[in-house]
């Protein structure tokens, strides 16, 4: 009997590895191109030189880094890029499904690797995809981590950019190019969406008993930056309102259940307020705070408004036109504004067309909180509702995927 | 005749069953990343692993040989590399390493106290005081990290000796020489087993077990406290994520390399290639591009592999102390 479960399960661990070892890089639905991982090692990038020399410009290039940078992409070779992120949950799943929509057009693979959720084996990452010979890294780095990072990566000569997450120095400057969002500026969106629109839901409501629930992130700075634009506005606009912080991590994570759990004790506990709003940092706290609103009985008399799309869109999927829900709107980021200037700025950087001083000049934001040294992308966003949702992203893939880019 | 003997005892023991697995992943591995597995820099990436999970894997090890378990390891050491960190701030770095270590042998009396003194079962006593590390962790950093940037806490970390051998790493090997030794050539290394293997013998023969769990989790709290301040110091700053996730593979380490969870067996040696065939098939698993779901499932199924290796080696074990008996 021990025989057999011991050869049961050594035979399970070998189908396994060579399960995965069919390949690669990915466990999205997306078509995955396999990258070669036993091949020779690309000479450095980005510092160095590229195996073929740059390709020449065509005539009426003048944006490079930029998707639609007109530059003939096939007469290189192609790039091997990674994609390097803390974790690969949801979110990082579909951002690395958004990068290789773009395989073909800049003649790119791209290949996703994690730190299991451990910041060491984050940084030794850094290092496996240097040996593999890779040509540039996308990071999405913790902040905790963004300084030893930003080293490990500079003595591997790679290129790299930060992604999704701010890669910042003790002063809190940056370190590389970057691709990320305007936090405070997100949240300030959505409380700014709901205090436009309330008035189309209640009419005209005696604002002393109205009350925020801002649903936030206190051990992320990016994430704790989005709950701080819903407060400044709500008690600006509404000095008589009721504004409650309620920090994901209290009651678990960020997760639905998190936002349900305090969504729910914070209207428990407050039956004086008669109006919500509600804000969160993440779109994982939308369909939470939602479902907490509806088994309360409070769908007419709640808003709810939050940074992100997917899990909402995923809502707003299920429901037929007839469902009530106080999930109204979400502030949108189509994964592909997120990738496409990613891995338009990586090959520009591998192909040393740009460097990391001169990517994306032009579009740093003036006065940018966190330095002007280095090339900042802040992704596009919008406020969609369930009503113009589908329309949102099909004019993103529109642009991006079919008119070949703006 | 007597080398035939002591050839066949080799081939018996659990060290022959670990080489062989450990070289079976370093061939594996090596054919399917065609070399790439054996880069030296790859190498010591996989070393450089070893260097938190093996501190920890030092601590609950001796706790599960002598019967016990520590499940707050990595919730203490992920203390502690805050509390490390916010000392630094203020204070020279001795001092500040000293405190952090007594917060850790603070911890880990706690743990002995709540398992000793009030009767709580260790698995449950630890994960409570688990969540009350998580928990002041957050309090203390507010949820953000705290910068390291003391020179030679910094070097320690991310230094190398001859530019080539991570002092970090070297620190853990020299760990793991100084408990193995205890473990085998010392009085209490032998106390740590007659625990474990029978808590009313040892009883019996003059052994106090109570005193022998204090000394075991305060050294737990201690070897935690140590990987924590580590860690800060290779990642140059304290974060909430800590040790964390060191906790789950140096365990799994310790049962794949002969440490039984019913006490009383095994070694750091083994512990040692456990670690490396952990680390090392993580590591080939990232080298070959592998998705990291499925890298979760072959770790899943590692553990699995190691946990039936250790109840067929305990079944053997008690079928022959029947025999004896």
């Amino acid at each position: 009997m021990k025989k057999c479960i011991s050869l049961l399960l050594a035979i399970t661990l070998c189908l396994s590895l060579f399960a995965c070892g069919t390949k690669t890089g990915t466990t999205t639905p997306t078509a995955t191109p396999t990258p070669d991982a036993g091949a020779p090692a690309a000479p450095p990038a980005g510092g160095g030189e590229p195996d073929a020399p740059p390709p020449p410009p065509v005539e009426g290039a003048g944006s490079v880094g930029y998707i639609d940078d007109p530059v003939d992409h096939s007469a290189r070779k192609t790039y091997k890029i990674a994609y390097l992120s803390p974790a690969f949950m949801f979110l990082q799943q579909s951002w690395f499904a958004a990068m290789q929509e773009f395989q073909d057009r800049l003649n790119f693979t791209v290949t996703s690797f994690t730190g299991e959720a451990g910041n060491d084996a984050y940084l030794q990452n850094i290092e496996i995809i240097a040996d593999q010979g890779f040509d540039g890294i996308i990071m999405d780095c913790e902040l905790a981590v963004a300084v030893r990072a930003s080293e490990v990566a500079e003595e591997t000569g790679l290129p790299y950019i930060a992604f999704v997450q701010s890669m910042l120095d003790d002063n809190m400057k940056t370190v590389c190019p970057q691709v990320v969002l305007d936090q405070y500026e997100t949240g300030a969106k959505t409380i700014r969406w709901l205090i436009a629109n309330y008035k189309s839901y209640w009419g005209d409501i005696d604002t002393s008993k109205l009350g925020l629930i801002d649903l936030g992130v206190s051990v992320s700075p990016d994430l704790w930056a989005r709950a701080i634009g819903p407060r400044d506005i709500f008690q600006e606009t509404f000095p008589d309102g009721h504004y409650f912080f309620d920090d994901a991590i209290s009651a678990g994570g960020i997760t639905p259940d998190a936002a349900y759990t305090l969504t729910t004790a914070t209207i428990s506990a407050n039956p004086n307020v008669e109006y919500w709003f509600i804000t969160g940092s993440t779109e994982f706290m939308g369909p939470g705070a939602a479902r907490a609103i509806d088994d309360l009985g409070k769908i007419d008399n709640a808003l709810i408004c939050v940074v992100g799309a997917g899990a909402n869109v995923v809502d707003w999927d299920s429901m037929t036109p007839d469902t009530k829900t106080s999930l109204v709107a979400c502030l949108a980021i189509s994964d592909l504004l997120y990738a496409a200037p990613a891995v338009s700025g990586m090959v520009a950087l591998i192909d040393g067309r740009a460097t990391k001083d001169t990517l994306w000049r032009d579009k740093t934001p003036a006065n940018y909180e966190f330095g002007n040294d280095y090339g900042v992308w802040m992704v596009e966003n919008d406020i969609i509702t369930r009503d113009t949702y589908k329309t949102y992203f099909d004019e993103i893939n529109a642009r991006y995927l079919e008119s070949g880019g703006h | 005749m007597e080398s035939a003997k002591g050839l066949k005892k080799f081939f018996n023991r659990k060290m022959f069953t670990l080489l062989i697995l450990l070289a079976v992943v370093v061939v594996v591995f090596s054919v399917l990343s065609k070399g790439t597995f054996l880069k030296p820099s790859n190498i010591r990436a996989i070393i450089n692993l070893m260097v938190v999970s093996g501190l920890l894997t030092l601590g609950v090890g001796c706790l599960m040989i002598a019967g016990s378990i520590d499940l707050s390891t990595g919730a203490i050491g992920t203390l502690c590399g805050i509390v490390f960190a916010l000392f630094l701030q203020s204070m020279a770095w001795p001092i500040a390493l000293i405190l952090t270590v007594i917060i850790g042998m603070a911890v880990g009396a706690l743990n002995a106290t709540l398992v000793n003194v009030v009767g709580f079962q260790p698995f449950i006593a630890t994960m409570a005081v688990a969540s009350v590390a998580k928990g002041l962790t957050n309090v203390f950093s507010n949820g953000q990290p705290i910068p390291v940037r003391e020179p030679f806490i910094t070097y320690i970390g991310t230094g190398r000796f001859f530019d080539v051998i991570p002092v970090s790493i070297v620190i853990t090997l020299v760990a793991f020489i100084i408990y193995a030794l205890m473990l085998s050539k010392t009085k209490f290394g032998r106390t740590i087993y007659l625990v474990g293997g029978n808590r009313e013998a040892a009883l019996f023969s003059g052994i106090n077990p109570v005193k022998t769990s204090y000394i075991l989790f305060i050294n737990c709290g201690m070897l935690s406290a140590i990987a924590g301040a580590l860690l800060s110091a290779r990642l140059k700053s304290g974060t909430v994520v800590g040790v964390s996730a060191s906790q789950f593979s140096g365990m799994t380490a310790s049962m794949l390399g002969g440490i039984s969870f019913g006490g009383g067996s095994g070694g750091f040696g083994g512990v040692f290639i456990g670690l490396l065939i952990i680390n090392g098939f993580n590591n080939g698993l990232t080298v070959l591009g592998i998705s990291a779901y499925w890298q979760t499932v072959a770790s899943g199924v590692l553990l699995l592999f190691a946990l039936t290796v250790d109840y067929f080696s305990m079944k053997r074990t008690r079928r022959k102390v029947g025999v004896a008996a």
